[in-house]
């Protein structure tokens, strides 16, 4: 399936790339995000996930719709996800 | 003392001037910063009546850095204003970067505590132990640029630190804000107000001795390990790479904006588009500046307008300085609909010299721009107010350059209408036209803030309506629901639902440790911004270890957050005094009834889950739910039996 990813912040710096369609083999966020990395190097992946847990770094979110996805989330076609680091302030 | 300065005392209506240490048994308990600043203000209204004006003369200013700040820990140096608070007429203080309260530490003060009244306008200079009651009738009467350049040059030092504030603090406006070296604003609940009050125009301050350290190798460990733990980070290279203008398109995809006087809580994506961060560093940032001593993120940006940036560009050519806060763009961006960071900018820089809080202004220009758009306000009401047939069409720069102006000069009926803050506005409009205008107020604890959606953020919301000083969302700041930080709520709750968004799920329990927790940073003297937003990157006991290398002060991460629990019971046990029960905590209509229209929260209301909320909130703080009374048992347990038997005088607590 195809799948719409767009960075922010500090993510478009370690993807080097503001996001693009990409073609999926999986069908999961997490599987999404090993797509990614292979595509944008260890870097990436390195930015996202804690190495020690599996799961996402702290404050790394990836949003569709407004909501969360975590990394088991299953997918659906075209859908549109946003990487972005959660922060807040005034 | 390793770590620790002095008292000092200055009394402006005698003219006396004294220092002394702080108790050891007060550092113990409340540490330092806004601790001592909150115990230095209890007890001044031990001997004085809390019900007194705010704008007397018996009203107390207290300015305080906690023991970290200054220093190179490497999380930045945030001082705090306290004070009875003039603009809603409760516990007040206010937060400020900058280099004065450093400069205020190295010349030896932690804490200055200012009384009485000046009988003609004054300033303050400290150097060293040099201190001094000056003349300041050559800087009264101008903006803060214009006055610290006069100071400066009359002290001869071109660098010296400087808290100041402008017309506005002069005019007695009750939001007014002090703005510190030069650009940084104390700018929550009228500290500029109390320093007007005083005839005071300026602290300032030079220092020469630096600060003490116990143990030199252990605090280096420490301090390197919250720089690695920083490092580590996602969401730091995120502030450092945009500082909080990061927030606009992160709030955007979530549905956090407000715009229109949050009327809407999407705003178009032509509009946002010119208004992220992005935006601002393409075409106006020249590079990224630390505000504070000791900070190694450096999330402010300074930028220029170069005059082709923008539609409104040219009219704000040459403008230099720091740029604006999520805060700003929220307020004149989004709110007044004004999408352009050229004028952004300037309205940032317009509030900060004539001192006013961007917070209290931020609401009611939108306001004031819902009540023309439904035609309770026309040419000919705003001709009457100040002269010109102003229009406050969405949009219209006109009419917030007037408004800020009159507010900060107070020389027409604008002015006066808006001296005392949003709530108090509309009560005039009300009187003048004889038409309710309360559903329009924006207010959470009937103050006013800068706009941001609430009602499908319920930790947020909370915040807004208990704030010990009012309308605030600093005060228990936190990334939980807004960030969806699961991870957060399991370590704290051993639950992951205070992170789950857009539902009610254990977010009163989440909106009182945050207060708590956040005050523990506070009365530290470092910034929030990393540190609250991020409890599990710099934890409480990375910080205690700092603390302890610094003072040789044995405190560990659940002692310091106890220190910050007792501080936040103390700011609450100020109110209860004044007679602020659970009816003041309380959300504004719009945010109560009125379900969001749009975005990922469509549907949600306060009102829905506002009272249960609440209930968990008072629970968790060991509070009685029915009245928000602080209770015997839980004050005993914090070891405040001083601030019982006040309380309980005065029948502001329960059993």
């Amino acid at each position: 399936m195809v799948i719409k990813v767009r960075f922010e912040g500090p993510i478009k710096d370690a993807a080097r790339s503001e996001g693009e369609d990409i073609k999926l083999e999986g069908t999961n966020v997490g599987q999404l995000i090993g797509a990614l990395a292979d595509r944008y190097g260890p870097r990436f992946k390195e930015f996202l996930i804690d190495e020690e847990t599996g799961g996402y770094k702290e404050g790394i979110l990836i949003l569709s719709g407004g909501r969360r996805m975590d990394l088991d989330t299953e997918l659906e076609e075209g859908q549109e996800l946003v990487f972005i680091p959660a922060i807040a302030g005034g | 003392m390793y770590g620790y300065g002095e008292i000092l005392r200055i009394d402006l209506s005698s003219g006396d001037i004294s220092t002394e240490p702080i108790p050891s048994q007060v550092i113990r308990k409340y540490v330092g910063g806004e601790g001592i600043n909150d115990w230095l203000l209890w007890q001044h209204f031990t001997k004085v009546d809390p019900k007194i004006d705010p704008k007397g003369p018996d009203n107390v200013l207290i300015a305080g850095l906690g023991p970290l700040g200054g220093t190179a820990t490497g999380l930045g140096s945030k001082m705090k204003f306290t004070f009875k608070g003039p603009a809603w007429n409760m516990f007040g203080d206010s937060v400020a970067g900058g280099t004065f309260g450093t400069a205020m530490r190295y010349a030896g003060y932690d804490h200055i505590v200012v009384t009485g009244r000046a009988d003609k306008p004054v300033y303050i200079w400290i150097d060293d132990d040099k201190v001094e009651i000056r003349d300041a009738s050559a800087h009264w009467g101008k903006g803060v640029k214009e006055a610290v350049k006069g100071i400066r040059d009359e002290l001869g030092d071109t660098d010296m630190s400087v808290a100041c504030i402008g017309q506005a603090g002069e005019n007695l406006v009750s939001y007014a804000s002090v703005t510190v070296t030069e650009e940084r604003s104390a700018g929550r609940t009228g500290a500029g107000c109390v320093f007007g009050s005083k005839n005071l125009k300026a602290i300032a301050a030079r220092g020469s001795k630096g600060i003490s350290v116990s143990d030199p190798k252990g605090y280096l460990e420490a301090t390197d390990e919250i720089y690695h733990r920083l490092k580590s980070d996602p969401t730091h290279w995120g502030f450092r790479k945009n500082g909080t203008l990061g927030v606009v398109g992160f709030y955007d995809r979530i549905g956090g904006n407000a715009y229109r006087n949050n009327q809407f809580s999407m705003v178009p994506p032509e509009k946002i588009k010119v208004m992220l961060a992005r935006w601002f560093a393409d075409n106006m940032k020249t590079h990224d500046f630390a505000c504070s001593t000791g900070c190694t993120m450096g999330c402010c940006q300074i930028c220029e307008v170069k005059g082709h940036e923008s539609p409104l560009a040219e009219r704000y050519k040459g403008l230099t300085g720091e740029g604006p806060e999520y805060f700003t763009v929220a307020t004149f961006g989004m709110g007044c609909d004004i999408p352009d960071y050229a004028a952004i900018t300037h309205f940032h820089h317009a509030c900060n010299d004539y001192g006013m809080d961007l917070g209290e202004i931020g609401g009611a220009v939108p306001f004031l721009m819902e009540l023309w758009e439904r035609g309770i306000i026309d040419e000919e009401d705003t001709k009457r107010w100040c002269g010109e047939p102003i229009r406050f069409e969405w949009g219209n720069v006109e009419a917030v350059e007037k408004t800020i102006q009159s507010v900060g000069l107070q020389n027409d009926r604008l002015g006066e209408i808006l001296k005392d803050g949003l709530v108090k506005a509309a009560q005039n409009i009300m009187e003048e036209k004889d038409v309710p205008v309360q559903q329009y107020v924006i207010h959470g604890k009937g103050g006013a803030t800068f706009h941001e959606e609430i009602r499908s953020f319920p930790i947020w919301a909370l915040n807004f309506a208990v704030a010990s000083r009012g309308c605030d969302h600093l005060k228990g700041l936190n990334m939980m629901d807004k960030g969806f930080r699961k991870d957060i709520s399991k370590a704290w709750f051993g639950s992951e639902k205070a992170g789950e968004g857009y539902t009610p799920d254990l977010k009163g329990k989440a909106a009182a440790r945050s207060e708590n927790h956040t005050t523990a940073i506070n009365i530290t003297g470092v910034c929030v911004f990393r540190t609250a937003l991020n409890p599990l990157n710099i934890d409480l006991d990375l910080m205690a270890r700092a603390y302890t290398a610094l003072t040789g002060i044995e405190l560990n991460g659940e002692e310091l957050y106890l220190a910050g629990e007792r501080t936040y019971n103390l700011e609450k046990a100020f109110n209860s005094r004044l007679g602020l029960r659970r009816e003041d905590d309380t959300l504004c209509d719009r945010w109560m009834k009125e379900p969001i229209k749009e975005g990922p929260g469509k549907g949600m209301k306060a009102e829905d889950w506002f009272d249960d909320l609440l209930d968990e909130y008072y629970e968790y703080h060991g509070w009685d739910k029915k009245t928000s009374l602080q209770t015997r048992k839980k004050l005993e347990a914090l070891d405040m039996v001083d601030v019982l038997e006040v309380l309980e005088n005065e029948g502001a607590a329960t059993e």
